[in-house]
């Protein structure tokens, strides 16, 4: 009989990304400086601005989600609002708003709800690199009812 | 404030004289058949196209399964599409057991409306239902109308399809991706048994709460339908 400790649970993410595994529940706001992998469930509200937020084939997310790119292969009721990529795959179930700069849509996925192209119209100073500004998304009915769920606990990362 | 379920299931009633009706036969468009997919010209998407032309930010809703190729186009044109997944949604409701004798259940009628044509009375320029209506029972397609009726500005249009083979017990049910100004691909999906045919005067009927009915007849065996409120 081995006398080695058995080995935990490691997801497949690159360095440097948080991971909400699929028996895990967070209520509450989520601010992320890293990319993050949602595979669990999370009500209230998610926050990578400069990262990529990837909710999973399992991911139960009721939240809008504000991020630089956002990949769907599960189930988001919320809002997306991405200065960068949406990717929609194979399998989501997206019931929300999106805004964007790019989007892909593979076939298969269920989506109900609005696409805005986020128009980038910044001359960029020389030497700078442009930013891509976005204006705060108007309240839409699924912010509205999310607005009442959010709060509780803060899990700040 | 968006409305939940719609006010009006059977319409009002009211009958609105028509504009211009006028029967027409898309031109035999060269057609590129792909495997359970082809494309071609579509003069209805044409139409439908031309009320939009030099405007931007538009608001359209497609009731077809969001993709890639609509998406981008209206992308393009600098407008807002929507996607409300009308006949999944029908599926969700109705697709367990009868789906025809489902859409007499009062409960199921409740599920339905709360999932799809949930907007503010005069808030889209134009509605791209594809070929879901063929699906709905009588007394929902009034409804559906109805609200469609609602939804749109004043000068609004809706692009549908119906099968024109009344002799057929199901019918192909496409998903439609649009192509050009006056192009769309159809792929095939699936075949489905409608619940009535549709006649020239049946849909005159069906959208007499509208100004203006045109209809265009295709090589598919389709009958192409743009409405304009």
């Amino acid at each position: 009989m081995s006398t080695m400790p058995a080995r935990g649970y490691e997801p497949d993410v690159p360095r440097g990304t948080a991971t909400i595994g699929k028996s895990v529940l967070i209520k509450g706001q989520i601010l992320s400086k890293e990319d993050l992998v949602i595979d669990g469930a999370v009500e209230g509200s998610v926050e990578a601005q400069e990262n990529r937020v990837t909710i999973g084939p399992n991911g139960r997310v009721i939240a809008n989600v504000k991020a630089r790119d956002v990949v769907v292969l599960g189930q988001l009721k919320g809002n997306i609002e991405a200065s960068g990529r949406v990717e929609i795959r194979k399998g989501a179930n997206l019931v929300g708003d999106i805004r964007y700069a790019k989007i892909s849509i593979e076939e298969g996925a269920d989506l109900r709800g609005s696409l805005e192209m986020i128009r980038v119209d910044v001359k960029p100073e020389p030497g700078k690199a442009a930013e891509v500004p976005i204006k705060p998304a108007v309240e839409t009915p699924v912010q509205q009812s999310l607005g009442a769920s959010a709060g509780g606990n803060t899990v700040k990362k | 404030m968006i409305k939940k379920g719609w006010n009006r299931l059977f319409g009002n009633g009211e009958e609105v004289p028509f504009g211009t009706v006028m029967p027409a036969m898309t031109p035999l468009a060269e057609r590129v058949e792909l495997r359970g997919e082809f494309s071609r010209q579509s003069s209805a998407l044409e139409q439908f196209f031309q009320a939009f032309h030099g405007q931007a930010g538009l608001t359209v809703l497609d009731l077809g399964v969001s993709n890639q190729e609509n998406t981008d186009f209206f992308n393009e044109l600098g407008h807002k599409l929507r996607y409300d997944n009308f006949v999944r949604s029908m599926d969700e409701s109705f697709g367990d057991g009868d789906f025809y004798a489902n859409q007499d259940d009062d409960d199921r009628i409740a599920s339905f409306q709360a999932k799809v044509l949930n907007f503010d009375d005069d808030s889209l320029d134009g509605v791209l239902v594809w070929d879901a209506l063929q699906y709905l029972s009588p007394a929902l397609l009034e409804g559906a109308v109805s609200q469609m009726h609602s939804i749109l500005h004043k000068g609004g249009q809706l692009l549908t399809v119906f099968h024109t083979d009344e002799k057929l017990v199901e019918v192909p049910s496409y998903s439609y991706r649009i192509q050009g100004q006056n192009r769309v691909k159809l792929i095939s999906r699936t075949h489905r048994k409608p619940a009535q045919f549709f006649s020239t005067r049946s849909l005159e009927k069906l959208f007499r709460n509208f100004d203006q009915v045109k209809f265009f007849l295709t090589q598919d065996s389709l009958r192409e339908v743009i409405v304009r409120k």
